[in-house]
Order: C-alpha cells, then sequence, then structure tokens
C-alpha cells in the first residue's frame, strides 16, 4: 500500500512531531522514505533579511532553522541571493542528516530540496514520484500565529490528490 | 503503533474512500477498526426532509453507503430526525462491521449524538484511539476545493494523528 512515504520538513519542532510516524510506517511498509525541504520562494522574493548573529563573527542566520552551525556566505552577493543559497544549505544539510541517519538504521531514504511555494512544491513532488502517502506536522513554521492549522499543511490537506497523515506537535488537550 | 484505528463515516464517498486505508493498516498493524457514526445534533433543528421507505420507515436519504441521494418529500414535522439518523447510522456502521469482521478485522461500532468533532475527539480518548482516517470531506462538505469543517476541526484539534483521503476520481 505504502512503497513510497514523503516526509516535507522545514526542521521545526512541529514537522518533527511527524516523524516518528514516517519512519514507523516506513519500517512496517518497507517503504522509501522521501525527506523533503522546500526553499519558500516567498522568502527570497519578499526580501528577508539575514542578520548577523549576537556575539559571533560574520555570521549571518536566517533565524528560521535550528542547527546554525555553518557560517553563511560572503557578503559580495545580493541579499536575495545570498537568502536563497542560505536556506538551500541549511536544507541540505537538513534534509541529508536525516536521510543518512535513516539508511544507518537499515531504511531506504532520499533527501531532496526544492524550491517553490511549499505546498504546491509538496504536492507535486508527491503526483511526480509516486508516493503513497504524505506525513506531516500540522505546522511548521508558517502561520503557527496565524491559523489554528498550519497554511502549508492546510493547503497539502485540501488539494493533494495522495492521502496525507497530519501529526500534532503535542496532543494538548488544553488547546482545545 | 496502532492499535486501534477510529473511522468516523457518513456513508459519503469520501468516508468510503478512506476504507482502504483502514484496511491495510489495521491488517498491518492488527489493531480494530471502530465504525463511528455521528448522529449531527444541528440536524434537529433543521428543516431536513424526510420520506418513507418501502416498509414505511422515515428514512432521511442521507446515510447509505455510495452516491447521497437527497430524496426528501415529507415535512419532518412529526418525525424525530436524529431518531431516524441514528437508526440509520447504526444500519451503516453495522454493515461496515460485519464486512470488515468477515474479513477478519477485529472491529467496533458505536453511534452518538453531538458536534462530530467533538463526538469523534471523545470517543477517540475514551477508547485509546491510534489513529482517525477520514476523508477530506463528508455530506457537509460544501465544494470540492475546501476541506470539510468537521475534518478541519479534528485535524485541528486530535491528539491522534489524522489520514485524511479523498476520493480520486
Amino acid at each position: 500500500m505504502y512503497n513510497n512515504i514523503l516526509y516535507p520538513t522545514d526542521g521545526s519542532s512541529g514537522a518533527n512531531a511527524a516523524f516518528e510516524y514516517a519512519l514507523d510506517l516506513a519500517t512496517n511498509y518497507d517503504a522509501t522514505l522521501h525527506i523533503l525541504f522546500v526553499i519558500d520562494a516567498e522568502h527570497i522574493e519578499t526580501g528577508m533579511t539575514p542578520r548577523k548573529q549576537t556575539g559571533e563573527d560574520d555570521r549571518r542566520v536566517t533565524g528560521m532553522m535550528k542547527r546554525d552551525e555553518e557560517t553563511a556566505g560572503a557578503g559580495s552577493m545580493s541579499r536575495n541571493e545570498d537568502i536563497a543559497e542560505l536556506l538551500e544549505r541549511r536544507g541540505h544539510q537538513l534534509t541529508d542528516e536525516i536521510a543518512s541517519r535513516l539508511i544507518e538504521e537499515g531504511c531506504e531514504a532520499t533527501a531532496v530540496v526544492e524550491k517553490g511555494d511549499p505546498p504546491r512544491v509538496i504536492t507535486e513532488y508527491a503526483e511526480t514520484n509516486d508516493i503513497d502517502l504524505i506525513t506531516m506536522g500540522t505546522h511548521g513554521r508558517r502561520g503557527i500565529k496565524r491559523r489554528l492549522i498550519g497554511s502549508v499543511t492546510e493547503n497539502v490537506v485540501r488539494t493533494s490528490e495522495v492521502p496525507v497523515m497530519t501529526v500534532r506537535l503535542d496532543g494538548d488537550a488544553s488547546k482545545r | 503503533m496502532y492499535d486501534n484505528i477510529l473511522y468516523p463515516t457518513d456513508g459519503s464517498q469520501e468516508s468510503e474512500a478512506v476504507l482502504a486505508h483502514v484496511r491495510d493498516l489495521a491488517e498491518t498493524y492488527d489493531a480494530r477498526v471502530h465504525i463511528l457514526f455521528v448522529v449531527d445534533s444541528k440536524h434537529s433543528d433543521s428543516s431536513m426532509t424526510l420520506q418513507r421507505d418501502e416498509e414505511g420507515k422515515w428514512e432521511t436519504g442521507m446515510v447509505s453507503r455510495g452516491k447521497g441521494e437527497d430524496k426528501g418529500g415529507m415535512s419532518s414535522d412529526k418525525v424525530d430526525v436524529l431518531e431516524v439518523l441514528k437508526r440509520e447510522g447504526e444500519m451503516l456502521t453495522q454493515e461496515i462491521s460485519t464486512e470488515l469482521h468477515e474479513e477478519g478485522y477485529k472491529t467496533a461500532t458505536a453511534c452518538k449524538k453531538g458536534k462530530p468533532h467533538q463526538v469523534i475527539n471523545t470517543y477517540a480518548e475514551d477508547n485509546e484511539i491510534d489513529l482517525i482516517a477520514m476523508g477530506t470531506h463528508g455530506r457537509s462538505g460544501v465544494s470540492r476545493q475546501l476541506i470539510g469543517s468537521v475534518t478541519e476541526k479534528v485535524i485541528r484539534t486530535a491528539q491522534t494523528p489524522v489520514l485524511t483521503a479523498r476520493l480520486v476520481e
């Protein structure tokens, strides 16, 4: 039933919540797990400002990714290229890290980084790569304050022809 | 990971589309399938119309598997719509349960009145449900492009993962 499972992640804890479920299904169904990071085109076009990390030299971070171990590129590039490159490197770092961990555990995994509008990229990737199930958190980085369910997840549930399993960060009854 | 899978259904085609996933997951994880029909309490004050079936019983025409037909005809003035829905829901869940049981699945059925998403969540909590599987929208979904309000509320509030599938034509 599930030969290819898609796990879109933006590295947020909301996305991480879905990981154990994706992994469990992949293990039980002997499926390939596709780890997809989408570089949100909106972030590049709207000129998000990278800032220097406090107390450290020449480190530019977007503030969006948790693991900030590498320094960002040189300052001679235009701002937009700078951000795109930064996000791309972070995306590869994140997906490669997850994929190699899975491969070590004996799972089949693919790391993918794509650019565009996240829900559209996710659903298109699913349709063109024979994905049987998308497993994702109800909230990623986008829209946690604005909406009750993340806009990316809502969009994917609404438009995907592929079934979607949504996972909440923590089953917290008080949020009801 | 999954010992108890909740399958809320209103008998719509979208709900039916999810059943294949429920079957497969229940088999893989040796889980019990809980088939739940919610008698939506909002129907008590709606002007839903009913008609009598061949045996002279009132029916809503809303609860049958596959394509729903709004049969309508008589005013609901003198019949309790919720009772009729409850009877139809019991028949529906029983029918699905029997089918699954014959295929070797462990099943449970329930038919409860209330606000659908609340009933679904309460049932999930009371019955150690590990996964809820439902259609992107049931009968109350307005347009194809929209996600059903019940499904949206369940995704937002459920403590368990929620698997949604749509009918691909």
